[in-house]
């Protein structure tokens, strides 16, 4: 039998399998990607920055997940800040 | 490009000011030009010409209003497509629909800020103030200009290593790239102070 929480797992799961993919580019400053994620997610500095990082010493990192549509307005928007962003079924 | 002491853009309240002399506004404003002619549409990247007379094909009344383009294609450029990237990296006919869907709004907003930048900076004032919309647009412009630059020149993770000769014909432009760094890095950190 599940448990509340893996229903409740499997729930967000479904309803949120898409993400958008910040890429480590060598161009963009670390400074500006942190400020990117706190302007427009407004995510706080600490999680900004530790996206930031996750960009930058492993190549990639997931920064939002929800709809197709939603992650491809995200997407776009990255794109309109010069970073380099796909949108991706979640793994 | 000898680089005296300078404080960069300076935060006071709500609004950001910079220091410029006419030259540097004037290097700006020249390569401010040249992004925006970059982001104009291209015959390449534009529907094929009619040769064969008739009406013109693929032209949806629809689509053109709502600014969806017939076809688009990744640029052959790399530096235009680093302004213009692919919105999915494994999935071709996907990233193609993205692209008609996207591309000519992003270029309007990339050609946007250029324009915002270009009237501050027309005031002809050595002293640049702006607004946080402003700041917004100069933010991204000179995120796209070092994009375009560094592309151009080849910035890889070891550029900071870098060491060219005085005649290497890569100079002028390395130059111009690391005061396009230096000028980006004091916005964002007068923005993030607030």
């Amino acid at each position: 039998m599940q448990s509340v929480q893996q229903a409740g797992e499997e729930a967000a799961q479904t309803q949120r399998p898409w993400t958008t993919v910040v890429w480590d580019d060598p161009i963009n400053l670390m400074d500006y990607v942190t400020y990117v994620f706190m302007t427009y997610f407004t995510y706080p500095k600490a999680k900004a920055e530790k996206l930031m990082m996750t960009v930058h010493q492993e190549g990639r990192a997931v920064v939002s997940s929800g709809t197709r549509e939603e992650m491809e307005v995200d997407a776009g928007a990255m794109h309109s800040y010069g970073l380099w962003a796909t949108v991706a079924k979640e793994d | 490009m000898a680089l005296p002491l300078r404080r960069g853009f300076r935060r006071s309240g709500a609004s950001l000011s910079l220091r410029l002399d006419a030259q540097e506004r004037a290097v700006l404003t020249e390569v401010l030009g040249q992004l925006a002619t970059l982001l104009e549409a291209d015959e390449a990247d534009g529907p094929p010409e009619d040769t064969g007379g008739g009406a013109a094909p693929e032209e949806d009344p629809w689509e053109a209003l709502v600014g969806i383009a017939p076809t688009a294609s990744r640029p052959a450029d790399p530096a235009l497509a680093r302004l213009l990237p692919d919105g999915y990296d494994d999935d071709d006919e996907a990233a193609a629909d993205f692209r008609r869907y996207t591309e000519n709004d992003l270029r309007q907003e990339k050609t946007t800020a250029v324009a915002v930048a270009l009237d501050t900076l027309a005031l002809d004032s050595d002293r640049i103030g702006l607004d946080a919309q402003q700041a917004d647009a100069w933010v991204r412009v000179l995120n796209d200009l070092r994009l375009v630059v560094g592309t151009r020149i080849g910035v890889d993770a070891d550029y900071a290593e870098t060491r060219l000769d005085d005649d290497d014909p890569r100079a002028a432009s390395m130059a111009l790239y690391d005061w396009l760094t230096w000028l980006q890095s004091t916005l964002v950190s007068a923005l993030m102070r607030r």
